[in-house]
């Protein structure tokens, strides 16, 4: 799909504009590659923490999620934003946005992408509000953007932010600012 | 003086009684409640810890009394804002959990996804998940992100599942007449082809927050319960698939399946039946079920006989 993608917007004046297809297969390749290394660190910090199981004292899953976090934290204390996102990755992944809200023009589907979408600027290492629901990505779009290992990070929309989010620790680890079109802006503006 | 102090003493034991009369009154199962068959209810959109969501919870316990079912199965948003499980989970199901019933419950929007971690969920770790009960295989999907390699396991998993009855339950509703929610299209087109393909039988979804039974599409049942906290009053349109909607006050689902047949009924949270049914199992494809319900197909419309539901607050 990503490969359909990129021969895709590779004929298009965008694609003209940014560069050759080889490039952006290089900043996707470097960014899955930025990923695996997040996971590599998620797992190294995990493993230096008593495992989580199965429980039913709701404290203990609460406290494992902290101290994960913690560790992440302190792990990559010097992260910034488009650490992973990168400024090369970053246009690409916004393009995918763009395109898949293209081809889906139908209110029902705007509607679909602005229910209940949070709002809130994100930050790198921020925990991502308790009392804030998290909009469901959309599958089609899902399909379009580079595969992640769903277990440890996914991909989120805050506002009109695509924010790439560890599910265990409950952590912003990177976002790209105006990813979403500007209904979603609209919205953000309202509230 | 307040106004009970005016009122005549009444010994506590015809009081009592009285009461009881009135909730077996309300209290009217449709369901044939055999000895053998897989029972089970449907609660969805309930976690919010206030006092809506104990009343259904407390009418809940009292069909349990009645229509002892093994098992719940939560549609997702279990539990809103803070992890509090004492107060959104544990205290509103305490005479079910007491009695070991069990629940099954899947990811909604509002939800943490390390639920999956907690014990009474039943979800173990998983955050989309499949269990068996007699000859029911239930899927429990994680449908706020259906990526590639959900939709995969779950392939996989409908091709081993024979000729089971086959039951998905997750949060987002595939059709939906709901004014504020309505239908995830996308999710559909991803879902829609496998459940035909391997012969789902039955949907059940929450997200919003009314009951609705939807017009049977591609043989497949489709149910939205969500109200078992939250309500959404007035929010059911009256448009196609819709057949039966009920959108003015919480309610829940009582579900039963006996050899092919599956038999349902929805109550409200004051214990009136708001809509019930059964679904046969064919044994081909196409049009293996057929949803045969005697429920009116009118919105808030309880069937012939069933008690008028409280008006809207």
């Amino acid at each position: 799909m990503l490969g359909a993608f990129i021969t895709c917007i590779a004929g298009s004046t965008w694609a003209a504009a940014t560069g050759p297809v080889n490039l952006h297969a290089a900043a996707i390749d470097d960014f899955n590659k930025r990923v695996k290394a997040y996971v590599d660190l998620h797992k190294k910090a995990e493993s230096g923490l008593p495992p989580l199981k199965k429980t039913a004292n709701p404290d203990e899953i609460k406290a494992a999620e902290r101290a994960l976090g913690d560790a992440i934290r302190a792990a990559r204390a010097n992260a910034h934003q488009g650490d992973i996102f990168t400024p090369e990755a970053a246009p690409i992944l916004r393009e995918m946005v763009t395109q898949y809200y293209k081809q889906h023009p139908a209110v029902s589907t705007r509607k679909e992408m602005l229910d209940e979408v949070p709002v809130f600027k994100p930050a790198v290492n921020q925990i991502y509000p308790e009392k804030l629901a998290k909009a469901s990505m959309p599958p089609d779009l899902l399909k379009t953007l580079p595969a992640l290992p769903a277990t440890i990070v996914e991909y989120r929309i805050v506002g009109t932010y695509l924010t790439l989010r560890d599910v265990q620790a409950n952590l912003i680890v990177d976002f790209i600012p105006n990813a979403l079109p500007p209904a979603a802006k609209k919205q953000e503006d309202k509230q | 003086m307040t106004r009970a102090h005016r009122l005549p003493a009444v010994p506590a034991a015809i009081l009592l009684a009285c009461c009881l009369a009135a909730m077996a009154a309300a209290q009217e199962l449709t369901l044939p409640n055999q000895p053998d068959s897989v029972k089970f209810a449907v609660i969805g959109d309930m976690g919010t810890g206030d006092k809506p969501q104990f009343d259904t919870a407390n009418e809940l316990a009292a069909y349990h009394e009645k229509f002892p079912f093994a098992f719940v199965v939560a549609v997702g948003d279990n539990i809103y804002g803070s992890q509090d499980m004492s107060k959104k989970f544990e205290l509103p199901y305490k005479a079910l959990l007491d009695q070991k019933v069990e629940f099954y419950a899947a990811l909604g929007n509002h939800d943490d996804q390390n639920e999956r971690m907690y014990k009474p969920f039943n979800m173990g770790g998983k955050k989309y998940f499949t269990f068996k009960k007699n000859n029911v295989r239930f899927f429990a999907l994680d449908s706020n992100y259906m990526d590639q390699a959900q939709l995969d396991w779950l392939e996989k998993e409908l091709a081993a599942s024979g000729s089971d009855w086959k039951i998905a339950f997750f949060h987002h509703p595939l059709y939906s007449t709901g004014g504020t929610h309505g239908p995830s299209l996308d999710l559909r087109k991803q879902l829609e082809p496998l459940f035909i393909k391997y012969d789902v039988s039955v949907v059940l979804a929450g997200h919003e927050h009314f009951y609705e039974r939807l017009k049977p599409q591609n043989g497949i049942a489709y149910f939205i319960s969500g109200a078992g906290g939250q309500l959404r009053p007035g929010d059911i349109h009256q448009t196609d698939p819709m057949a039966v909607g009920y959108d003015q006050d919480r309610s829940f689902m009582l579900m039963e399946v006996a050899g092919k047949q599956l038999y349902f009924q929805a109550v409200s949270r004051s214990g009136k039946t708001i809509d019930k049914g059964t679904i046969a199992q064919l044994d081909t494809h196409p049009g293996k079920d057929v949803v045969a319900s005697p429920g009116a197909p009118k919105k808030n419309q309880p069937p012939a006989g069933t008690p008028a539901p409280p008006p809207a607050k």
